[in-house]
């Protein structure tokens, strides 16, 4: 029986010794020396078993060797957590006078006061230890926890069988009474048994030891909400290997598909270095397959431990590999201060815990993807609605714009041929023309804004940048909307330094255009508009302010959508509805942005942000090709091309009255030939004609020496403008053409008729087209040459841009008036002009004759007599030196009684 | 050639394009049938201007633009609408906006007399004709 208890301590001796010979672990060493002092009675106990009795000096080194127990276990316990550094000195002490006294007397048993000495020190300092183990029990989680109190548990009755030994001591020196012999034996078959649960459990008790630690780690893990993110997971992980095995600290580490190693969570332990471990040295960890002591002095141990025990600021590093679904490898590392009892079972555990977390870390990111899949997968779904919403919104806007016009277009020409006919003739009232005139521009103007918005959008806009000096620009386009400004009475202005810009010039002239018809429209009468700009270091920002009522900030994003109104609105202007839409994409598509500055009542700043020419950068726009005017030819003029009647038609008209000599070719072969021929000033080319195309009649014109150099301007329905540059194009215009457009282009290539004697060159100015028609007949009938402009402005380009003999002006036209136009005429100090006859159904106030008093040559009356009085007076006044600036002609005053 | 006063046919054309104010104005007076010729057109370009005008005086048509810068025309109607019958007058939708959606709406607001632009002039006599009240001889 005693053998049996006895032997029970080899067992634990045998276990550790293998362990220590195996993987050369220092605490299995500890383990093993504590052992193998327990272990001295088994000889004790075999001797007897062989009939013999123990020698003395066997006894009294079996005994010796005992004694040293309590501190055995006190230093094995220190190497897994603190001992007051005065227990181990006192263990020292007490142990060491323990076995001096007991060698001391190896003759005879020492005297009883020193052997109950003795038994009490040894009591005392296994009580300690036990205390101790205890602690260290309360400290941990799992099998450690269980397998701690066991080993506190045999101390303390270790303790207790030395307490029996000291009592019967006490009670009979000499010979101790069988039954104390009896409960000693039975006291270290419970200590045995005790230490062999704890150092040595069979399988099934480890398994459900650690099943309890795996439950609560397992717990913390599956709290986790579904939808936490892998990183979170895996923290959570961490933590619980901390709690559950007791660790300082704990990292987890996974393998990536690229052989990368990547930290994903770590815990109780300071941030890693930017750079991730590479994943060689996590292998080199894993493989030393025990805790690493990173305070070796010989250094050996992977590099990656140090690493870790510093940022733990700990000494033991342990590294378990870790299955991570569905193939991923990773590595869970714990670093500890002490290197701890038991926890292997626990580690291996956590270990196989590391593939559940892997599993709940892919589920989380598999519904994390899933829930950011749902959330994009309904943005898309509302962005597309949004999209389709803007669709239909914008077609049914368009619609209606489209409707609006057609409405006053349909209607009236249909009342039109209801009207009375007087052969192939109607008369209709002007009113009606006029809205059908003005409601095809309108039509026009939207249906250009939307092909440019279609353009843009759809990433076919094609912009010719060149450097733009802006305060040309600026100056031509503040000129052109000068009239509408001044009907307004507003105070328009520029203040542009010299910079350059990057642009397409027709484009920026655009976006100038809407920016200041904008507004113009929103600036109530009397108000001010100023264009500015100023250079950036990289851009030009152009800025268009008014004083107007100015756009609350809730409306400003809406201002630049298609179709939007926004602000007062029974103060509804004209307009497109997508000046500013198409505005802000073409300032984008120039690689620019357009900001709105504005509170309400305190007027709106528009500005365009633009790519500025660096200086050294700039280059002059290229100067247009002038087509020699010294050349040889016999007729000169203008070539048209084009097949259409209609379109030559309008062309004639267009450049004849604007006085040029217009030749027509009727198919691309004639073209060429009669371009040969009479060697033109400017060709108009249409495309589509039939034979010789219009393209090929361009290459051929440009290859050929003899007329490469006049310039050919393309005029079709084709689009194609790129084309039409690459081949050589001087300009190109889409069709339906503008006139006042047109000319302007032709202008710069060619002078009108010069062997037409300025003297015979009559400008009318009238907005009224009838009277202009009447004007026009019955001046030609005389051998006049008659140039018509339909309204103030356009009457004072031409007068500008070209001599004539005489000038016919109406005094009420809609945007700028007769007086006007001869204040304008008077005030230009580059031209003399020629005399003026006002020619007006307006009965003259005072104050009109005071504003024409010395500044025209007559005025007569419009009325049924009109084009003749108009007749007899310019034979009159070409017969004799014309008065400018001189009394008023009896005309005037004898017109003066008739009333209209 | 006009009718007596008291049996002339009386317009409230709410509009706010001027085109189209001159357009229907134009129709009237180029119409062949008397009671339309002469009828008396009252303009409004706004709702508000519209409101004042019923608030002042009895209208036989309303000829009623829906997109009105102050609002939409089918407000008005509605407003109409709850007016006894003998007081009501008929309303004649003129719009740009043909989409069903607005058909629809038009129809909710009890108009169902819908004339979309462009219109013909002879169209637009045609539903005159067709809602001029039962004093007016025909």
């Amino acid at each position: 029986m005693t053998l049996l208890v006895d032997s029970l301590f080899p067992v634990v001796f045998v276990t550790a010794l293998v362990a220590y010979i195996r993987y050369r672990d220092r605490l299995q060493r500890d383990v093993m020396i504590m052992f193998s002092a327990l272990a001295g009675n088994v000889v004790l106990d075999l001797i007897r078993l062989g009939g013999g009795a123990p020698t003395r000096p066997v006894q009294v080194a079996s005994s010796a060797v005992f004694l040293f127990v309590p501190y055995l276990t006190l230093r094995l316990i220190s190497k897994v957590r603190p001992v007051p550094p005065w227990l181990i000195a006192t263990a020292v002490a007490g142990c060491a006078a323990s076995a001096a006294v007991t060698v001391l007397n190896w003759a005879n048993p020492p005297p009883t006061p020193f052997r109950f000495g003795t038994l009490i020190v040894f009591f005392s300092l296994e009580t300690a230890a036990a205390v101790l183990l205890l602690r260290e029990a309360r400290r941990r989680a799992g099998a450690p926890t269980i397998r701690l109190r066991w080993a506190a548990v045999g101390t303390a009755i270790m303790a207790v069988s030395v307490l029996i030994s000291a009592a019967g001591l006490i009670m009979d020196p000499n010979h101790t009474p069988n039954i104390l012999v009896e409960a000693r034996q039975l006291a270290r078959g419970i200590a045995a048994l005790s230490y062999l649960a704890a150092f040595v459990p069979p399988s099934w008790l480890r398994r459900r030891w650690s099943a309890s630690a795996g439950f609560e780690a397992g717990r913390h893990l599956l709290d986790a909400p579904a939808t936490e993110r892998p990183e979170a997971t895996w923290q959570r992980y961490a933590a619980a290997v901390c709690d559950t095995a007791g660790a300082d600290a704990a990292v987890v580490v996974i393998f990536a598909d690229d052989g990368t190693a990547t930290e994903v969570a770590h815990a109780r332990l300071a941030a890693g270095p930017d750079e991730p471990p590479a994943a060689a040295q996590v292998e080199e960890l894993l493989a030393a397959s025990q805790p690493v002591d990173t305070a070796r002095p010989d250094g050996r141990f992977p590099q990656l431990a140090a690493q870790y025990a510093g940022r733990g600021g700990a000494r033991f590093v342990t590294a378990v590999q870790l299955t991570a679904p569905p193939d991923h490898r990773g590595a869970l590392v714990l670093v500890n201060q002490h290197r701890s009892l038991f926890s292997d079972d626990d580690i291996r555990l956590l270990a196989s815990l590391g593939t559940q977390a892997a599993i709940l870390a892919e589920r989380g990111t598999v519904l994390a993807e899933q829930a950011r899949l749902t959330t994009e997968l309904a943005e898309s779904v509302d962005a597309l609605q949004r999209a389709s919403k803007a669709k239909s919104d914008f077609l049914a806007s368009m619609s209606h714009e489209l409707r609006t016009p057609l409405n006053s277009i349909i209607g009236f020409s249909e009342l039109m041929r209801a009207e009375d006919a007087q052969g192939d003739h109607r008369v209709v009232p002007d009113e009606w023309i006029e809205h059908v005139h003005s409601s095809g521009r309108r039509l026009l103007a939207l249906i250009n804004d939307i092909l440019d918005l279609t353009k843009v959008e759809a990433g076919r806009l094609e912009l010719r940048l060149e450097p733009v000096e802006l305060p040309a620009l600026v100056h031509e386009a503040v000129s052109a909307l000068g009239p509408v400004a001044d009907r307004k009475n507003l105070d328009l202005d520029y203040d542009v330094p010299a910079i350059a810009v990057t642009a397409d010039r027709i484009r920026l002239r655009q976006c100038l255009d809407n920016l200041l018809s904008n507004a113009i429209k929103f600036t109530p009468d009397g108000g001010r508009i100023l264009v500015t700009a100023r250079a950036e270091p990289t851009t030009v920002v152009v800025t268009v302010a008014d004083s107007g009522a100015g756009i609350a900030l809730a409306d400003q994003e809406r201002v630049f959508e298609e179709f939007q109104q926004v602000g007062d609105p029974t103060v509804r202007t004209s307009g497109t509805g997508l000046g500013l839409a198409l505005t802000r994409r073409l300032v984008q598509a120039h690689g620019g942005k357009i900001d709105l500055r504005s509170e309400l009542g305190q007027g709106a700043e528009f500005s365009m942000h633009l790519p500025r020419v660096s200086d050294e950068g700039a280059v002059p726009a290229p100067a247009k090709v002038r087509a020699s005017s010294a050349a040889t030819h016999t007729e000169g003029g203008i070539l048209v091309i084009e097949d259409e009647a209609g379109a030559v038609r309008l062309l004639r008209t267009y450049l004849e009255e604007a006085g040029y000599t217009v030749t027509v070719a009727p198919d691309g072969e004639s073209g060429l030939e009669l371009a040969a021929r009479i060697q033109p000033e400017a060709i108009i080319l249409d495309v589509l004609l039939p034979g010789v195309g219009g393209w090929e009649v361009l290459r051929r014109l440009k290859s050929d020496p003899a007329s490469a150099a006049i310039p050919v301007i393309i005029a079709t329905v084709v689009d194609e403008q790129e084309t039409g540059r690459s081949l050589g194009a001087a300009d190109y215009f889409v069709k339906p053409i503008e006139r006042e457009r047109l000319i302007r282009c032709v202008s710069q290539y060619v002078t009108p008729a010069p062997e037409l004697a300025a003297a015979e060159k009559v400008l009318v100015i009238d907005d009224d087209s009838s009277t202009l028609r009447v004007v026009d007949t019955a001046l030609k009938q005389q051998g006049y040459h008659v140039v018509t402009a339909a309204s103030g402005a356009e009457g004072l380009r031409i007068a500008r841009n070209q001599d004539f003999g005489l000038i016919i002006c109406d005094l009420l036209m809609p945007d700028m008036d007769g007086f006007a136009v001869i204040a304008a005429l008077e005030a230009d100090p580059a031209r003399e002009h020629p005399p003026i006859v006002v020619f007006t159904g307006k009965d003259l106030t005072a104050t009109d004759r005071e504003r024409l008093a010395g500044r025209t040559a007559g005025v007569i009356r419009k009325g049924d007599d009109g084009p003749t009085a108009l007749r007899q007076w310019l034979d009159w006044a070409y017969t004799r030196p014309i008065p400018v600036g001189g009394p008023e002609p009896a005309v005037s005053a004898h017109s003066q009684g008739a009333s209209t | 050639m006009t009718a007596p006063e008291q049996d002339r046919v009386r317009l409230l054309l709410v509009e706010d394009e001027e085109f189209n104010r001159d357009l229907v104005r134009a129709v009237l007076s180029r119409a062949q049938d008397a009671a339309i010729a002469g009828a008396e057109l009252t303009e409004a370009p706004t709702l508000g201007d519209a409101r004042a005008a019923l608030a002042a005086a009895e209208f036989d048509i309303v000829l009623l633009d829906v997109q009105l810068p102050d609002g939409t025309g089918l407000t008005l109607a509605a407003e109409l609408a709850e007016r006894p019958e003998d007081q009501r007058p008929a309303i004649v939708i003129l719009t740009a906006g043909v989409l069903p959606e607005q058909r629809a709406a038009a129809l909710a607001a009890g108009c169902s007399t819908f004339l979309e632009k462009p219109y013909s002039p002879s169209k637009l006599i045609e539903v005159l004709r067709s809602q001029l009240p039962d004093r007016v001889p025909r």
